[in-house]
């Protein structure tokens, strides 16, 4: 279980005033009217239900002077529903794995909105950039790393899509300077020169 | 139409520079001669690009004159001289300018509804003129494909690629419109990369907007409840945008290889595919507007 203080984005001494109205704000933005219909419409229903969750368990902590959480582990949390659909997700991904992308997304397509979570979306955004829809496989993936911020693999993919991002234009500045015959440059073929010749029994440059 | 396809001017070469003014001017003058002296108003970046886009597709060499102009009346300013690409590239202004104010009369509701309304007989009457020097059915064929995306945002797409889709397949049928073979299909690709892109800086700026006034937003459509924060672009939208978008960009990139290297143009359009427009996006994302330069692109800050 997440310390539900750290749910509802509040510090531990606010009061029960601020409490109630962080609840209030977070709940009509998580208000299941808000993403009818939506694709990540689970997921969202997750967060909503944590939310929840959090102001109940706050209500009786403060109510009874029960028992205090101390911040469990976070990972956990989402289990629940990848869980659910784990074997065809499996599935999915050996046949991404073949390059069997059209079958890939024909599982994807199907499955029940209750069971897509963080994977489906990292799975839906992976199946999108094969195709070449980067607006919406961007999107699913940062939907993915949003409800499972712990995942390695889904942070990778996120940076992947950003260096590549970040990459573009980059054929333009490199072309427009004055080319690589600066100093550093020479030396460096020099010493590659060197090397290779080395490799092979030689020597090119007697000193080293 | 959007004015995000400009050059990142701190960028261009001097001479580029004067180069790319002096086609702003030229389209200018243009669009007096072919749909009246008042059309010049709806003088924009986006049809510059488009203008030397052709001209390079067309291997034209333009000729560049100092001219006078009425708005700049104290000194002569270098410009490319009458066209026919430019007298083109008017008609399709003035036709876009037209099918846009069709497009707000159809969304805007209540009070806002106003401005459109206004605008529109003036926009009407510089499309008919418009409509003489074009192919005969290029209303239809723009108002063909505009419906399209109308219907799909009627239907609430959550889906930014497949609306951004529909918007390239028009700027695609535009760029492409009296060419044909190799350098037709080489125009489409550069339409439908730029489309796609504009969309999605048109969303992204707009997406407050329409969140507070209820209208369809094909950010908002997606991203549900984590579109906005505190009334703004959501850093996670933020990120999302700023790495895909670029990605979008590279087919626009491998097409601008394909333009011929020795047109006077070439260096100019490279600089908005490659810079500019990654620029414009980044103005959107942090919510800043373009800075003025006081009509002419350039000259003031040179």
């Amino acid at each position: 279980m997440k310390d539900p203080y750290q749910v509802l984005g509040i510090p531990r001494s606010a009061s029960d005033e601020e409490v109630k109205r962080a609840y209030r704000n977070l709940a009509r933005k998580w208000h299941p009217d808000n993403y009818a219909g939506q694709a990540q419409a689970a997921g969202y229903e997750e967060i909503m239900k944590e939310i929840n969750e959090a102001y109940d368990a706050i209500q009786k902590e403060r109510a009874g002077g029960g028992r205090e959480y101390s911040g469990g582990g976070t990972q956990s949390s989402y289990s629940s529903y990848t869980s659910a659909g784990t074997t065809s997700f499996e599935q999915v991904r050996r046949l991404i794995a073949e390059g069997r992308y059209a079958d890939a997304k024909l599982i994807i397509d199907s499955t029940p909105p209750a069971d897509r979570g963080a994977e489906w979306n990292y799975l839906m955004g992976c199946l999108l950039s094969y195709a070449g829809q980067y607006y919406d496989a961007m999107r699913y993936i940062e939907i993915a790393c949003y409800l499972d911020p712990a995942n390695e693999e889904y942070r990778e993919a996120k940076m992947r899509m950003q260096r590549r991002g970040a990459d573009y234009g980059n054929v333009y500045r490199t072309n427009t300077d004055a080319g690589d015959c600066d100093v550093c440059g020479t030396c460096s073929t020099l010493i590659c020169c060197d090397t290779c010749c080395e490799c092979m029994g030689g020597d090119l440059i007697r000193c080293c | 139409m959007f004015g995000y396809v400009r050059p990142l001017v701190a960028e261009l070469k001097v001479s580029e520079a004067e180069r790319y003014s002096a086609l702003y001017c030229g389209l200018c003058r243009a669009m007096g001669h072919a749909t009246g002296q008042l059309s010049r108003l709806t003088l924009s970046y986006d049809f510059t690009f488009f203008a030397a886009v052709r001209l390079i597709l067309e291997g034209a060499a333009p000729v560049f004159a100092p001219m006078r102009c009425p708005a700049h009346p104290a000194s002569r300013r270098l410009t490319v001289e009458p066209h026919p690409t430019l007298t083109f590239t008017a008609a399709l202004s003035a036709a876009m300018a037209d099918a846009k104010t069709d497009d707000d009369l159809a969304d805007e509701r209540g009070f806002s509804w106003m401005k459109p309304a206004l605008r529109k007989p003036f926009t009407a009457s510089i499309s008919r003129r418009a409509a003489k020097l074009l192919p005969p059915d290029t209303d239809a064929q723009i108002e063909q494909r505009l419906a399209r995306l109308a219907e799909k945002e009627r239907a609430g797409c959550p889906s930014l690629d497949e609306t951004a889709s529909l918007f390239g397949d028009l700027l695609g049928f535009l760029f492409a419109l009296r060419l044909d073979g190799e350098r037709a299909s080489l125009a489409s690709r550069i339409g439908t990369a730029v489309g796609k892109f504009v969309y999605l800086c048109d969303a992204a700026d707009d997406l407050a907007d329409d969140v507070r006034r209820g209208r369809y937003n094909p950010i908002a459509a997606g991203w549900g409840p984590l579109a906005l924060e505190d009334g703004r672009l959501s850093p996670m939208v933020k990120s999302s945008l700023s790495a895909s978008a670029p990605i979008g960009l590279e087919a626009l990139g491998e097409a601008a290889e394909d333009l011929d290297p020795a047109h006077v143009f070439t260096p100019i359009v490279k600089n908005i595919v490659y810079l500019g427009l990654p620029a414009s996006l980044g103005r959107v994302l942090d919510g800043r507007k373009a800075e003025k330069t006081g009509g002419m692109p350039g000259k003031e800050r040179l």
